[in-house]
């Protein structure tokens, strides 16, 4: 049933995203080949609308991303379909992981191509030497390789949006056990569990600096030099495992509110 | 053991108590007339058993068994608004239905859905809204359930729709299986009942077989309704 | 056939009457098999189970008879059928002739009346 509930799911977020994708691939397209014109000024005129329009795309995306799932998630739960999504033979816990797995999917190929994007709008030798040039900055200072910094990049921001997700399911979850105004308290409850996810994080890594004198070096803002690529790589992958930590937690919160019911308006 | 029994319902919100003591047996085999004026409670009922509200007190049992999977196996409920996904098209929604119901029969709903002159491939957002019910009627009456639960299904359909929808529940009634019409329009309805349940103010007041109630009464179901309730 | 009801009694009491009326006027032959209740219920637009109610009290009263797998037929005992047919137009002309009377004629003013509206 898991399959199923996930096929309507994706279905239902991607109608949109998909086209969302098609219309920044095209543009990202233009970009590309009005920037191959060199000389003219028109065709520069061009291809910085062009590019503007992409990067607009690219943040649209984003953006789409998180609110269609959370749409999908109200309509869905809490809106008319509702009527029709708690009365089939499903369990909860069922409905609920649809919509979490849904929305990691749905972070994960956004960024994913979102990185895709950004490479065919901009990818030419000497851009590819600045980045190349910059990546590798980042791979010498950080004892790494070019492609871990791409893929710590990229888990850092679908890790980031991922959670941003859960927070918001969890702000709607709590704001519709409330008898009134449950749209707004939904926000309210979203944005601060966010808050609380970001307190959170500092403070555990905080604490787990009061055991490691390297950690704490992140605090101590007039200790300049000490903060060394050691240990702002063990903050990255700290900061990475309490994310997902912190995803299943509130995947497992979720589906504890999620169970006692809903009162459907 | 009963296909449906409530025991002690209570559902406040807040401190508004909308259902006070329902107690409720629903045998196999009935149509029954869940009659009462609008916002006396009868869609709050509808939906505690349909498992969109949780109770504040009490004990509902389907087949012997709390809400559950189970229940929802069994129970085919129209409520009153359309829960469609209104971006899907006909094809795509009966599919949806077949996915997920192991007790949906397909070929009868294209079957109805075919006597009304509706294109298969058509999207529901494009259906006019009396269009819609009775393609959600259709849906639910298209499952071999052993509980349909109707709420208000007649609420402002012209002679002709009403006409079309008591068919269609005849139609698809059996004696292993019960239906459960809510309304506040009796006379539309009262002679295809069996059993009629009165509530007022979030209570059931009376309980009894249609027919004993008109020779006890001397009046139509409708009458003695206006004349408990004054309306 | 065509049923009209009237909400105030009990369906099924209207159910028996006007069947009965179908069955000795003719209108469903003597011997011919009767549609199932369900078609019954659906034609009338009335529940089910009201329309089986309704044909155990037509069998109780022998009007009709049920095969054990064929289902129901009317009766063939035309001397039954004669029976209520002159029961029904006992009752039809004591109702009419007590309807008169009230309204203030005797007897032979409403032979009279009928005569004059049979000519």
């Amino acid at each position: 049933m898991l399959g199923k509930c996930l096929k309507y799911d994706l279905k239902y977020i991607y109608k949109v995203l998909i086209v969302f994708y098609l219309l920044t691939t095209i543009f990202a397209i233009f970009t590309r080949v009005l920037f191959s014109f060199d000389n003219s000024f028109m065709f520069h005129i061009l291809a910085l609308i062009a590019s503007g329009t992409t990067i607009a795309f690219i943040i649209n995306i984003i953006i789409n991303s998180l609110l269609r799932v959370w749409v999908r998630f109200v309509k869905n739960i809490y809106g008319d379909e509702s009527y029709l999504t708690h009365t089939l033979p499903i369990s909860k816990t069922t409905i609920y992981t649809s919509k979490f797995l849904s929305s990691i999917i749905t972070m994960f190929t956004s960024i994913l191509v979102i990185i895709l994007f950004v490479f065919i709008a901009y990818y030419s030798k000497e851009n590819l030497e600045v980045l190349k040039s910059t990546l590798q900055f980042f791979a010498t200072v950080m004892n790494s390789t070019t492609i871990k910094v791409i893929l710590t990049a990229f888990l850092c921001l679908f890790l980031e949006f991922t959670t941003i997700l859960q927070a918001g399911f969890t702000g709607i979850l709590l704001g519709h056990r409330e008898n009134n105004f449950k749209m707004a308290k939904s926000i309210l409850y979203g944005f601060l569990n966010y808050l609380f996810v970001v307190a959170i994080s500092v403070l555990i890594i905080y604490i787990i600096g009061l055991f490691n004198p390297n950690i704490m070096a992140l605090f101590n803002s007039n200790i300049n030099n000490t903060l060394t690529v050691d240990i702002v790589k063990t903050a990255l992958v700290l900061g990475i495992f309490l994310y997902i930590v912190l995803i299943g937690i509130y995947y497992c919160i979720d589906v504890k509110i999620f169970k006692k019911g809903v009162n459907v308006d | 053991m009963e296909l449906l029994e409530c025991k002690n319902i209570y559902k406040n919100y807040d401190k508004k108590q909308v259902l006070k003591d329902i107690n409720l047996r629903i045998p196999r085999g009935k149509i029954i007339g869940l009659l009462g004026k609008n916002g006396m409670g009868k869609t709050t009922l509808i939906k505690l058993i349909n498992d969109l509200l949780i109770p504040t007190s009490g004990e509902i049992l389907v087949n012997g068994k709390n809400i559950g999977i189970e229940s929802k196996k069994i129970i085919s409920y129209l409520p009153e608004r359309t829960y469609l996904d209104k971006s899907m098209t006909i094809k795509q929604t009966l599919e949806y239905f077949t996915d997920f119901y192991d007790n949906f029969d397909a070929d009868k709903a294209k079957r109805l859905i075919k006597d009304l002159d509706l294109e298969i491939d058509m999207k529901i957002s494009k259906m006019s809204k009396g269009m819609q019910e009775k393609l959600q009627l259709i849906l639910v009456m298209s499952r071999n359930a052993e509980l349909y639960i109707l709420d208000e299904p007649l609420g402002g359909v012209d002679p002709a729709t009403r006409d079309y929808i008591l068919d269609t529940i005849l139609n698809n009634f059996n004696e292993d299986g019960s239906v459960i019409i809510s309304t506040h329009l009796i006379s539309d309805i009262e002679r295809i009942l069996d059993e009629v349940i009165f509530i007022d103010k979030g209570k059931i007041i009376l309980s009894s077989n249609a027919d004993k109630l008109r020779a006890k009464e001397k009046g139509s179901i409708d009458e003695i309704f206006r004349r408990m309730f004054k309306c | 056939m065509n049923f009209v009801f009237d909400n105030d009694r009990p369906i099924y009491i209207q159910l028996v009457e006007q069947l009965q009326i179908y069955i000795i006027s003719g209108k469903i032959k003597s011997g011919e098999k009767l549609p199932s209740v369900r078609e019954l219920a659906l034609k009338t637009k009335v529940n089910p189970n009201t329309m089986q109610k309704a044909l155990v009290e037509l069998e109780d009263l022998k009007l009709i008879y049920t095969e054990r797998t064929n289902g129901k037929y009317v009766t063939k005992d035309q001397k039954l059928l004669n029976k209520f047919k002159d029961k029904y137009a006992k009752e039809k002309t004591k109702k009419y002739i007590d309807e008169m009377k009230e309204l203030g004629f005797i007897k032979n003013e409403i032979v009279e009346f009928l005569r004059e509206e049979n000519k």
